[in-house]
């Protein structure tokens, strides 16, 4: 496996605090700054870089809660017509009245507490009912999503490990399709692929790391000898009703510097998902591992300066 | 001064765009040359998104040859029309705050002989 700056101690810390700050920012807008941030860093460091280097470019960066917090305002600036980009809410305009303590002595205090405890219980119950729905899991049917690739994939099997893996075809687009079941009473909503500590990284090194993610719409069976997928749109969010399938494409550039025979791949997918009012990481267990063998070709070869 | 920052980081972008798409760290080097305008580099992206948000920039994916696939930035006729009107603005805001803050201005002669007497 070839390492990337995402690798570096440092920049795994910085990642780490960027989860906990976004936690809090809306799923798209923080898994869409996820990937931003990720690619920054990506674009900034080489693999190799020295930690002085690390430390001056995550220093820029800013913290996580600083651009969380810019977010965050950037969120609320949406909500004041007229701002201008960049612009900022005026918290006058949204600061709640004052009340009398007459007022909370009134009938209406009574109402206005028994309309508390009503949300409260419909939300604790969402937040239960949606906690515990079973995770997205992998369906059998699955295949590499490019002819070139679906021509040359070797299927093996060891110690009851079942792994398909195809050439690397350096400097283009490789990916497959496999369906995605949501077996809980609960709509899932697949808003992206998950970074962080812990997070098995699918394809560290090519672009983007995580490989870029959609679900189908309509949905559409996978056909495993290739097939049309005319008139399918592989979206995100990608919205799965209960008990239904959606067929989930994951694609990524190749440009990982892979020597000799060497491999690189996964057997799990780290998704961002929301479940009723709750936003969770789901690791997907792939019912076989997808991996691109080496060597890498062109200006990807491991002698190349790029790869340097 | 930080508030007058991140109201005119906006406009700065949709200019730098203007002249061509960028992707993110390119962009952001840019803003960063321009001494002061950038505090840290992080609230790029959460403005980026808010100008996409806005229809004033698109982005896609490019993957050019011996490059990693990057998301490029572009601005888009909406952003253009926004960042037209923008300069003009800004030429007459500028103009004016330029006056009243000259220390010869009418204004701020009269605040300063006020004080002194």
């Amino acid at each position: 496996m070839s390492g990337t700056a995402l690798d570096n101690p440092l920049v795994r810390e910085y990642l780490r605090e960027m989860e906990t700050a976004f936690a809090r920012l809306p799923a798209r807008q923080g898994s869409e700054l996820r990937e931003q941030i990720i690619a920054h860093i990506t674009d900034a460091l080489t693999r190799d870089a020295a930690d002085e280097q690390v430390t001056t470019v995550l220093a820029r960066l800013g913290s996580p809660a600083e651009v969380a917090a810019e977010a965050a305002a950037v969120t609320t600036t949406e909500a004041t017509d007229g701002a201008g980009p960049g612009g900022r809410r005026d918290d006058a305009a949204v600061r709640p009245s004052r009340r009398t303590p007459r007022a909370w002595r009134s009938w209406r205090t009574w109402v206005a507490a028994g309309a508390v405890v009503a949300v409260v219980a419909v939300v604790a119950t969402n937040l239960i009912v949606a906690g515990t729905a079973p995770a997205l899991t992998a369906g059998d049917a699955e295949a590499w999503w490019y002819a070139q690739d679906r021509a040359r994939e070797v299927d093996t099997s060891a110690d009851g490990a079942d792994q398909t893996t195809v050439p690397i075809r350096s400097g283009h687009w490789q990916g497959f399709v496999i369906d995605l079941i949501n077996d809980s009473d609960q709509t899932q909503t697949v808003l992206g692929p998950a970074y962080g500590n812990g997070v098995p990284q699918a394809f560290a090194g090519a672009s983007p790391p995580q490989g870029i993610i959609g679900v189908s719409t309509p949905n559409r069976e996978i056909d495993e000898g290739g097939g049309v997928y005319t008139g399918v749109k592989f979206v995100l969010p990608g919205v799965i009703p209960p008990h239904q399938l959606r067929a989930m494409r994951v694609l990524w550039f190749s440009n990982t510097c892979l020597e000799g025979k060497s491999e690189q791949g996964n057997d799990e997918l780290a998704l961002r998902v929301r479940v009723g009012w709750i936003t969770r990481t789901e690791i997907i267990s792939l019912t076989q591992g997808w991996f691109v063998e080496g060597p890498s070709t062109g200006k990807y070869a491991s002698s190349a300066p790029y790869c340097q | 001064m930080t508030e007058l920052r991140r109201g005119v980081l906006g406009p700065c972008v949709l200019a730098l765009l203007a002249v061509r798409p960028r992707f993110g760290l390119e962009l952001v080097r840019d803003l960063a040359a321009a001494d002061g305008l950038l505090t840290s580099d992080g609230t790029v992206f959460p403005l980026l998104n808010r100008l996409r948000d806005g229809g004033l920039v698109t982005s896609e994916w490019r993957d050019e040859e011996g490059e990693r696939a990057r998301r490029y930035y572009s601005i888009t006729a909406t952003g253009r029309t926004y960042l037209t009107e923008f300069r003009v603005d800004w030429a007459q805001f500028a103009a004016t705050v330029g006056k009243v803050l000259s220390p010869g201005s009418v204004l701020g002669g009269t605040a300063g002989k006020g004080r002194e007497q």
